[in-house]
């Protein structure tokens, strides 16, 4: 059975909010090393998928447990991922579910630009839409303690269970996969199309309007909605960049990129949102987009702006390396070697040009 | 571009009582008649000068000055701005003054951490929140986008130079935005009471 059960701190929403969650008891709500925090995302839509991260002894999942998994293979797709957390009253109960998510044997991390800023390390990957996130009230089923219980019929010292002793096969896994059945209607967890822009953009209220203005910065989905219903009734280059910077907040970065082009459509001299639309195709892997318009920029760009033209270079760099044009990118490279007058960048240029030629 | 966020004369006024003065000696000590020193803290009329001054006797580092005060210039498209933090003597006198004001909000508001935060807003700019309640050992950084500034938390940085699957710019950030920046404080804050 492609099934995993995995521990980890007991959270009401696991997307990374603040407001209204509880405090990890695994580490406070400040990220301050790795492993403290990962896990509290493992339920936010990041750009259409959920990554799933769980605390492990060890530096591998070993996927070669599960059926036509050989010991070279590096990930497995089609599981279920079940995860758990020890309520303070309740015991180690299901908390939510991943379905035909894959795993991979060594952690991974997420790309990251400095637009969309968080680094996400995560051993289980899968689509927003097969990620099932229960309410506190429906959690009810509990998962044991092989301590308590005996061997193979729950959890060990470590934070990850494969289940693949004959008591769980026989007497766990089915009564797992009915609750699962059961409550698949009950999630909470946001899906894609909630970012979408909906199809009835009425015209906002005076209140609704006065409520919009009085959220300043916060984005939410109700100020999605309203971003949404503002551009629609009044479009402009302003309306444009509140969608669009309220979906990269919300980490809906192939849905926010659209809005962007918007942007610079109506406002071509929005140099800065510029600056944002170049990270977010390379974060998409639209590294021909990224190149295009960092070319643009670097022409529009003073000469005078060495920082802003060493960025540049840096990026295209990055998008050739990405594109596995090394070649090119290692020319990038050799640019800011020659142009560039930051000492630290050149000296960390002329590293990454040694590890580069190796590939 | 310059864009300025807050009166400056509130803000003023906040720096004078951290300092433990009042408004009277400061006016002595800036050589103005207290009157005229109240009316342009009111109406924000505060010279170049006076304001130079102002940092000398009140000891505070002008460039984190200008920052606190909303006056912040264009920033690179590329790159986030790091902002300097203000001395850590200013801050504790700072720290108490706000906690001070936040704890009556979370009182007034006990269930609502974004009523809090909308109220501190109002009161006080985003930078100077962060600056003063934010822990000592992050970054806060400045993003310009479309002539307003929005301000993150770097909460972890390191040089990951040794993966050879990232490229240049695997200088890895976690950034958190000025508005969960404070949401972790207001709720960290309802903890320890």
């Amino acid at each position: 059975m492609n099934i995993l059960f995995c521990n980890i701190t007991y959270l009401k929403f696991y997307d990374g909010r603040v407001d209204g969650e509880l405090k990890p008891s695994s580490g406070g709500r400040w990220v301050r090393e790795n492993g403290d925090a990962h896990e509290k995302w493992n339920f936010l839509n990041y750009d259409g998928d959920c990554y799933g991260y769980v605390q492990i002894n060890g530096e591998q999942l070993h996927i070669e447990r599960y059926d036509n998994v050989i010991s070279t293979q590096e990930e497995k797709s089609g599981m279920i991922i079940v995860w758990c957390a020890e309520h303070p009253v309740y015991g180690t109960v299901i908390v939510g579910w991943y379905e035909n998510a894959t795993i991979y044997r060594y952690c991974q991390s997420s790309i990251s630009t400095p637009v969309t800023g968080i680094v996400r390390d995560y051993w289980f990957k899968t689509k927003a839409e097969d990620a099932y996130l229960l309410p506190e009230e429906k959690r009810t089923f509990n998962i044991s303690r092989a301590s308590k219980t005996g061997t193979g019929t729950g959890f060990g010292r470590g934070n990850i269970w494969y289940a693949d002793s004959g008591y769980a096969k026989k007497n766990i896994i089915p009564n797992v996969l009915s609750f699962i059945n059961e409550n698949r209607k009950n999630r909470i967890n946001t899906l894609t199309d909630e970012f979408k822009q909906p199809d009835e953009l009425p015209m906002l209220s005076k209140e609704e309007l006065s409520q919009y203005e009085s959220f300043g910065e916060e984005v939410n989905l109700k100020t999605l909605n309203y971003a949404y219903r503002e551009y629609a009734n009044s479009p402009g280059p302003d309306a444009a960049y509140d969608v669009a910077s309220s979906l990269l907040e919300l980490c809906q970065f192939s849905l926010a990129i659209p809005w962007y082009e918007k942007v610079i459509e109506m406002d071509p001299s929005d140099f800065n949102t510029k600056g944002t639309l170049v990270y977010l195709y390379q974060q998409c892997k639209e590294y021909v987009k990224s190149i295009d318009l960092a070319e643009d920029m670097l022409n529009q760009a003073d000469c005078k702006e060495r920082d802003l033209i060493d960025e540049l270079y840096c990026i295209l760099a990055d998008d050739y390396y990405f594109s596995n044009d090394i070649s090119k990118a290692i020319e990038w490279l050799d640019r800011i070697i020659k142009e560039s007058k930051n000492e630290e960048l050149i000296q960390y240029t002329k590293d990454t040009k040694k590890k580069w030629m190796l590939c | 571009m310059l864009e300025k966020q807050k009166p400056v004369g509130a803000m003023i006024k906040q720096f004078i009582k951290c300092r433990n003065k009042t408004i009277s000696e400061t006016a002595d000590a800036m050589g103005i008649k207290y009157n005229t020193f109240s009316a342009q803290l009111i109406n924000d009329t505060l010279s170049v000068d006076v304001l130079f001054r102002l940092a000398v006797y009140l000891d505070i580092d002008l460039n984190w000055m200008h920052m606190a005060l909303g006056y912040f210039g264009t920033v690179n498209p590329l790159e986030k701005e790091n902002i300097p933090r203000m001395q850590k003597v200013f801050r504790e006198e700072q720290r108490k003054f706000v906690l001070k004001r936040l704890d009556s909000l979370i009182d007034e508001n006990p269930n609502s951490t974004s009523e809090v935060r909308r109220e501190l807003l109002n009161e006080f700019n985003m930078f100077y929140l962060l600056d003063t309640l934010i822990p000592e050992e992050y970054s806060i950084l400045r993003a310009t986008e479309r002539g307003v500034s929005k301000f993150y938390v770097n909460t972890y940085e390191s040089d990951i130079s040794g993966r050879n699957t990232l490229g240049m710019r695997s200088r890895v950030v976690q950034l958190v935005t000025g508005i969960n920046a404070l949401n972790i404080e207001i709720e960290e804050r309802k903890d320890k009471r």
